[in-house]
């Protein structure tokens, strides 16, 4: 156990290493950012001055040698756009994406895991089928589409909720509702799969044979060993909330990460963009490999996995 | 090659014929776009701007409306779903091949080539193809070459898992021994004996990536930073047709619609093909 941790850990790591390396590679190799931003008849000096404000004068390893030294200091440079610290504008945003995000999340647990729950019982059932068509409605309906469709129904023709901003509880009702969607009609999905799994194993049989009741059955056997397969679920889509919280932010005008991801894209600001990319692959490593450890932890058996080769 | 059981084939049930019949109709439409579209998609005609689709108030000459510039939705609507639809498939291949050939490369050559490939795909499950794609387009800007690689993408580490996993469980079958000792060269057992045997879960694969990749493509385009004007696509038309939500909600609704229909049938079709061909890949 401890030695599986250790090599998740270092796997971690170096993931994380390639990212950084990654980034600054597609982000510095492809051109010079001085160019691409100044009007073509700037003075050279003018250039030169900028180019050392932005940390881009010297060789490429000095530049690299510089960089990664910046980086453990958390300096991601100055932003191109307003002339701030780079990493002083990714972290304000943090919070409001960190908001909605969970949000959603709850959101999709109190919807999502009883849906599935519930067709697993009624397996093959109608409700099960409802459910399902439903849930593959969810994740098939793209994000700002939903999104749209949300603020014409709620917003315009209703006038019951505010589309845009982040002034009171009631604004985000419907971020929180389109960034779900996918997660909820996923959740149910796979909660029902690790279910009908745990409904068809022996111990199951066991279970009922000795006479348990159903409730006592569904909540002492099955359960907790749906659980696991479920909290890794969330773990591994963490990814896929950050993506949608990308859309979801720039049409409700939430001002997080994924908004200021979009807006510094387009404006071609590119330490913002380096800050948002590494802060979002920072969280996914993080996550998966807190879902690897807790994984071995709660199912011993994962460590034999390692030492098959085949797998 | 090994033939394997299988339980006899159940017949289309209606919602999967239905996703079928409506993928087909999809790409007949990008096929004929030039034929079927009644305007050219980019004629604009500001005096017949913003009118209703024809069950709304609207009249024949636009059955789907106009636009915020008085161009025929309809006949945007037909050239965007042939965007869409080119750029979901070229994308889906890219990454397929990529995906196949790295997959197979890291089950054959094993060792340090293995590592690094491997590697990559925890790169890519670090960093969603969404994140990488918006920083190469922040810093080259969008040429329509590089979304299509960009858009590629998406899913290619799950190919190179699957096949790397299928070719290293071939590569000890016993049917694969047989043809070797008959004295078979490499090439000809992989290509003639591994790859049809590893098909299957790859064409299911495609059918599930595919929805991932017009949805990439749908997402960035709708952003403002995929495919650009006078270009047009799904994406788009309802990320233009945002700001006339008020007035004009057919602008951003139908585009909208198309790309939900698709992705769905899309899924409903990958699904019924992975219980037929596949039961045991797990989604």
């Amino acid at each position: 156990m401890p030695g599986f941790v250790a090599i998740k850990i270092l796997r971690a790591l170096v993931t994380l290493l390639i990212c950084v390396t990654a980034v600054f590679v597609v982000l510095r190799l492809a051109g010079d950012p001085a160019d691409m931003l100044l009007p073509e008849d700037t003075p050279a000096e003018i250039k030169a001055e900028y180019r050392q404000r932005w940390g881009l004068e010297g060789s490429i390893p000095e530049q690299f040698g510089r960089y990664m030294v910046a980086l453990a200091r958390g300096d991601l440079g100055v932003s191109f756009a307003d002339g701030r610290q780079a990493a002083e504008v990714v972290f304000e945003a943090m919070p409001n994406t960190f908001l909605l995000g969970l949000s959603a999340i709850l959101l999709a647990l109190m919807l999502g895991l009883p849906a599935g729950l519930i067709a697993a019982l009624r397996h093959n059932g109608t409700v099960d089928r409802l459910l399902m068509a439903i849930a593959v409605a969810g994740f098939s309906i793209p994000s700002f589409f939903f999104a749209i469709l949300l603020i014409l129904t709620f917003s315009l023709t209703l006038r019951w909720l505010p589309a845009a901003g982040t002034d009171t509880l009631w604004h985000m009702i419907l971020p929180t509702l389109a960034l779900s969607a996918a997660l909820v009609g996923k959740l149910a999905r796979y909660t029902r799969t690790a279910m009908l799994d745990v409904l068809g194993q022996p111990y199951m049989r066991t279970a009922k044979a000795k006479g348990l009741r159903h409730s006592a059955v569904m909540l002492r056997h099955a359960l907790p060993n749906a659980a696991v397969p479920i909290l890794m679920f969330l773990g591994i889509e963490i990814g896929l909330i950050l993506t949608g919280a990308a859309v979801v932010e720039t049409i409700f005008a939430w001002p997080g990460l994924g908004r200021l991801l979009v807006s510094s894209a387009a404006a071609r600001d590119l330490p913002v963009v380096q800050g948002v990319i590494l802060l979002v692959a920072f969280v996914i490593v993080l996550s998966n490999l807190a879902v690897d450890i807790l994984h071995a932890m709660l199912d011993p058996r994962i460590e034999l996995i390692r030492r098959n080769p085949a797998t | 090659m090994r033939m394997v059981a299988r339980a006899p084939r159940p017949g289309m049930p209606w919602p999967i014929r239905l996703a079928a019949g409506f993928l087909v109709a999809i790409t007949l439409v990008a096929l004929l776009a030039p034929l079927i579209a009644p305007y050219d998609f980019a004629t604009q005609n500001l005096a017949r701007r913003l009118r209703p689709p024809v069950f709304w108030g609207g009249e024949w000459a636009h059955p789907l409306g106009t636009d915020n510039l008085g161009r025929d939705i309809l006949s945007r609507l037909i050239y965007g779903i042939r965007t869409s639809i080119a750029v979901a498939l070229a994308g889906t291949l890219i990454g397929a091949v990529t995906g196949t050939f790295l997959g197979y490369i890291a089950a054959r050559f094993r060792g340090w080539l293995d590592e690094a490939i491997m590697m990559l795909v925890d790169v890519q499950a670090a960093l969603p193809a969404f994140f990488i794609a918006i920083a190469c387009i922040a810093l080259i800007g969008t040429e329509i070459w590089i979304f299509v690689v960009l858009v590629s993408l998406e899913g290619w580490e799950r190919y190179t898992k699957l096949v790397r996993g299928l070719v290293l469980s071939q590569m000890g079958a016993g049917y694969i021994r047989a043809v070797e000792a008959l004295g078979a060269g490499r090439l000809r057992i992989d290509l003639r004996h591994v790859l049809p045997n590893i098909a299957a879960p790859l064409i299911v694969q495609m059918s599930i990536t595919f929805p991932w990749v017009i949805l990439l493509e749908s997402t960035l385009s709708f952003l403002g930073l995929g495919i650009q004007p006078p270009g047009t696509s799904l994406g788009q038309m309802l990320g233009a047709g945002r700001n006339y939500l008020l007035q004009a909600w057919w602008i951003a609704v139908l585009p909208g619609a198309l790309i939900f229909l698709t992705t769905l049938s899309m899924s409903q079709f990958g699904d019924w093909l992975r219980d037929v061909l596949d039961p045991t890949l797990d989604r």
